[in-house]
């Protein structure tokens, strides 16, 4: 009474709707990314009003330099580039050019994660742990969530990329590869935010 | 007719085998939404039975001045937890339950958009509830109230780690469930089911999904802030570090307000739908009432800052947030007189669904101008923290939500169990509970009037509250009366023989299209729509049922799966690890527990991300000459 | 689930070779994103230098780097995000209204915690 799933023949294009599905899971990720807006605005919303909560710990100023958070920052970018040129490739069902490009993503977030660390613990170092101040809570709060975002989608990628050795692209994994550089992107808006606000606007004062 | 459906049903929801154990593993794996809508009304059904016990217990520590059924500690657990209970582990689940139930049948659709985010979603909603009442047995419930304001709720006891915890877990459900909604909404509808045909309920529904994916971000991140606090010595609510209390009332009520929408949106759907039915009169005023549907979401989300006037956010805040509340009257007053012409010159049967419905007005009614009084940012100085506020909410939840959920529960009843409700011990329900309800809560506006605040747990002898809160208590005996009749109705009802009639009430909508039982597949072939109320129209233009969309073919289905318990077990594991904190010196054990139930939920995600299973399909061959559910 | 006869047949699928219509519509997809990225890049450093540059003045700088970083998120949702696909209408509702909300939330913890 079962019987095997008889994937239809994909065509170049839009591979990742061609099923419905697909189509579903690409309008749900948008929903998800929707209410992530939210999630957030309200860390956001939360770093803005402690910013200057410092408690006679270091103050944003006396913390942040550029140089860190420009790289980490062009890292991103170019990761958000490297995804989307994955989709492309996806879209041309070229799976080789698709795994590696999604590969280069995956390690980039691994990049940035590093960047990241390097970060926390250098200021942690210079005395600033997560329970020195209010505005220490707060921006390790905001950018650790950010970053376990970005955690999060580098192991969603690498699965990803791992499901798919086995079965090339079908219509199953290109709405998931798919939604994933949709997530990863959503990531680099969220991280625009956070460089412009919380480390350029923390640096003028 | 019948029999050959139930042969359906069986041979394709359930692997042939009916002991206790496979029937057991049948719905713990199950995807199929008839069957969660289920789970989620035994599930929400039995957190609506604690959160009234607690109520009753409440209301007996009330019912003399000074009197010492409780301490005042206990009382301050039960008001908690009588709050948090009923919002999030019985009005919404039951209400994500009746959604789950009519949403796909109404939209013509075989099934939601995520079954397996579906079962996942009511799984965390169970194990975020257990995990929140299981403080009752460790170390103390919570009691800082349901909106657990700082810095009262991190300096409490264990109590909150439960509150925040299993709230959080309950809450990440009921998003998915709402994500769930809006893409099941929008890309599933049967063929010519435009939007502007959608049947009310559906319309509602996605409203409410819209807020509940804007709404509950807030309180995720809130409820993280409140842990990180209390966990891990983080300084956002502790003001001798720099911290700020508001922040949480802010967050809390960003989520908050939406929530209350959340509760009453799907009730106005409800009986949108319940009272064109029992009127055989079309919805007045469809477009107007989609309209103000859509209205009262935007601006739901854009008031909730009128809990906080008495804060001093300062007369200019103040005043904005108190004028874009009273706009909110403005649809939502549409809404009533829609309704009123909806009935008006109709056949109205008085069913007990309908009576449900009709008393929902006029008690609604009552809860949406006291809103307006209590929005006045001057007078609410008044109102404020006084029985008048719990008076208005109750006005709009139990009036409002509750007798909504009580007619939608009548309504769907034969849909969802194939039996119809005994009508005779319903209108019983109705009489005592409705009767019960106004007696308990009308004086309850007095009795803030007369200055009795609300949260303590006695008040002195000779300041005139003596004969309200008697008679308040009096009407929460009736209310449980009420109840106690609607569990028995329950049970006679389930031994009753199944429904021969699918279409009970003569219904206007899809879901009263598909035979009865609805097949697993709900629609052998997916029908197609040419009116607002479809079924009706067919019906009136002489057809026995909607004409077909598609030729007979293999139907897809989703595969069973008991990962979505597997999953939210975990993290009720890790949840349950990190509430341990307080009951040890060092944090290396229930850290420990909170990082393994972690790691094991995402290890089972990843699993199951790994695994290559896009389901079954159904044999045509095993269809044909089978009831089809749509008429060929 | 899958056999491995079908599974080599989705392989081969995965071969075949795009029309030459198609080709070109590749390249165009292919130059709209690198010259994306490279406005972005722009924007990206132009905040960069507002702030660290003595000669801007910080009451300027502030609101022109919130501008730069609303231009870059336009850009990645409208390009990277394919909001300007056809039939993207619900996504682009979506995710206004979470722009909408957010801004919302943003403005009251700004404003409205401490007085
Ligand atoms: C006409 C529409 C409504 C208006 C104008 C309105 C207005 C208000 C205002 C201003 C308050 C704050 C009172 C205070 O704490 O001093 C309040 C409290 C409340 N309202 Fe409403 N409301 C309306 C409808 C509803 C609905 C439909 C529900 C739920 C289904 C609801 C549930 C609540 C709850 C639960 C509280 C109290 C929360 C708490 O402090 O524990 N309201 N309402
Ligand atoms: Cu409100």
């Amino acid at each position: 009474m079962q019987t095997e799933v008889n994937p239809s023949k994909l065509t170049p294009g839009h591979p990742e709707k061609s099923t419905l599905e697909g189509r579903n899971k690409i309008l749900g990720v948008w929903f998800f990314l929707g209410g992530e807006c939210v999630l957030f605005a309200s860390l956001m919303g939360t770093y803005l009003g402690l910013r200057g909560s410092t408690a006679g710990g270091l103050s944003p100023q006396e913390l942040f330099g550029f140089e860190l958070v420009l790289v980490m920052t062009i890292i991103l970018l170019v990761s958000s580039l490297t995804s989307v040129i994955g989709v492309l490739a996806l879209q041309r069902l070229d799976y080789a050019k698709m795994q590696l490009w999604f590969g280069i993503t995956v390690l980039l977030g691994l990049a940035f994660l590093a960047c990241e660390i390097y970060e926390f613990v250098e200021y942690v170092h210079l005395g600033l742990g997560y329970t020195t101040s209010a505005f220490s809570s707060a921006f390790y709060t905001m950018v650790g969530f950010h970053g376990a975002h970005v955690l999060f989608g580098v192991g969603w990628i690498a699965a990803l990329i791992f499901r798919a050795t086995r079965i090339g692209i079908d219509e199953t994994n290109a709405p998931k590869f798919y939604v994933a550089s949709l997530y990863w992107h959503f990531i680099d808006v969220v991280w625009v935010f956070i460089f412009t606000i919380v480390y350029l606007m923390g640096m003028v004062g | 007719m019948s029999n050959q459906a139930v042969q359906t049903q069986t041979s394709y929801a359930t692997s042939s085998s009916s002991g206790f154990w496979s029937t057991l593993w049948e719905w713990l794996t199950t995807v199929d939404h008839k069957k969660i809508a289920i789970l989620y009304l035994l599930g929400g059904g039995f957190f609506f039975i604690l959160g009234g016990i607690e109520a009753v217990l409440i209301r007996i520590q009330l019912i003399y001045p000074e009197f010492d059924f409780v301490s005042g500690s206990t009382f301050n657990e039960l008001i908690t937890m009588h709050g948090t209970t009923m919002i999030f582990l019985a009005a919404m689940p039951i209400i994500i339950g009746l959604m789950n139930a009519a949403v796909p049948l109404q939209i013509g659709a075989r099934d939601v958009a995520f079954p397996f985010i579906n079962a996942l979603g009511f799984w965390l909603f169970l194990f975020g509830g257990l995990l929140l009442n299981l403080s009752w047995l460790i170390g103390g419930a919570p009691d800082a109230g349901w909106t657990a304001y700082v810095p009262l709720a991190t300096q409490a006891g264990s109590g909150l780690d439960f509150y925040l915890i299993g709230l959080q877990i309950a809450g990440f459900g009921t998003l998915m469930g709402g994500i769930n909604f809006l893409v099941t909404i929008i890309n599933m509808r049967a063929p010519g089911m435009t939007l502007m045909r959608m049947p009310f309920f559906t319309w509602n529904t996605l409203i409410t999904s819209a807020l509940i994916l804007f709404a509950f971000p807030a309180l995720t991140v809130a409820i993280f802030l409140m842990m990180f606090d209390r966990i891990f010595g983080a300084n956002f609510f502790d003001v001798s570090s720099g911290g700020n209390v508001i922040i949480w009332q802010h967050l809390f009520w960003i989520f908050g307000h939406p929530e209350v929408y959340i509760l009453i949106l799907p009730a106005f759907g409800i009986l949108s739908d319940v009272i064109p039915t029992f009127a055989k009169k079309r919805l007045f005023g469809y477009s107007v009432m989609v309209f103000a549907t859509v209205l009262i979401g935007f601006l739901g989300y854009m008031v909730w800052a009128h809990h906080m006037f008495t804060v001093g956010l300062g007369p200019v805040a103040n005043s904005l947030f108190a004028v874009a509340t009273m706009t909110i009257a403005v649809p939502t007053g549409i809404k009533i007189f829609n309704w009123l012409f909806t009935m008006w010159g109709g056949r109205i049967q008085f069913t007990t669904a309908n009576m449900f419905a009709i008393a929902f007005i006029p008690s609604f009614l009552i809860g949406g101008v006291t809103g307006i009084m209590v929005s006045v940012p001057p007078a609410d100085y008044q109102y404020h923290d006084t029985y008048f506020v719990v008076a208005h909410f109750h006005y709009t939840i139990v009036g409002g939500t509750v007798l909504g959920i009580f007619a939608g529960l009548f309504y769907w009843w034969p849909k969802m169990f194939n039996r119809k409700l005994n009508e005779t011990l319903g209108k019983w329900t109705f009489w005592l509970f409705l009767i019960g309800f106004h007696l308990t809560f009308f004086i309850q506006h007095f009795l803030g009037l007369w200055g009795m605040p609300r949260r303590v747990f006695t008040y002195l002898d000779g300041l005139g509250l003596n004969t309200g809160n008697f008679i308040s208590t009096i009407g929460a005996f009736f209310m449980t009366a009420a109840v106690i009749i609607f569990l028995v109705n329950i049970v006679i009802t389930a031994r009753k023989d199944v429904l021969t009639d699918s279409d009970p009430w003569d219904g206007r909508t899809l879901e009263w299209s598909t035979p009865i039982p609805t097949p697993v597949y709900n629609f052998a072939q997916i029908p197609r729509v040419r009116a607002k109320d479809a079924f009706w129209e067919e019906k009136m233009a002489g057809n026995k049922n909607l004409p077909p969309a598609e030729p007979l073919g293999p139907i897809h289905m989703p595969s069973p799966s008991f990962k979505p318990f597997l999953m939210s077990f975990w993290l009720f594991v890790s949840g349950f690890g990190f509430c341990l904190h307080s009951f040890f010196e060092s944090n290396v054990i229930p850290f420990t527990i909170g990082a393994i139930g972690l790691v094991l939920f995402f290890a089972t995600m990843l699993a199951h991300s790994l695994q290559y299973d896009s389901g079954y399909h159904i044999d045509p061959k095993d269809i044909e000459g089978q009831n089809k559910g749509v008429d060929a | 689930m899958v056999d491995s006869n079908l599974e080599k047949d989705v392989r081969q699928r995965t071969t075949i070779p795009a029309s030459i219509k198609e080709e070109q519509q590749h390249r165009q997809t292919y130059k709209k994103l690198i010259v994306s990225f490279i406005l972005m890049m722009v924007f990206t450093l132009c905040s960069f230098y507002a702030v660290l540059s003595e000669s801007i003045p910080a009451s300027f700088a502030a609101p022109f780097i919130v501008a730069l970083a609303i231009l870059q998120v336009i850009l990645q949702l409208v390009i990277f995000m394919h909001l300007d696909d056809k039939g993207s209408g619900y996504q682009a509702i979506i995710i206004s209204f979470g722009l909408i909300f957010a801004l919302a939330v943003v403005a009251c913890l700004l404003f409205l915690i401490w007085w």
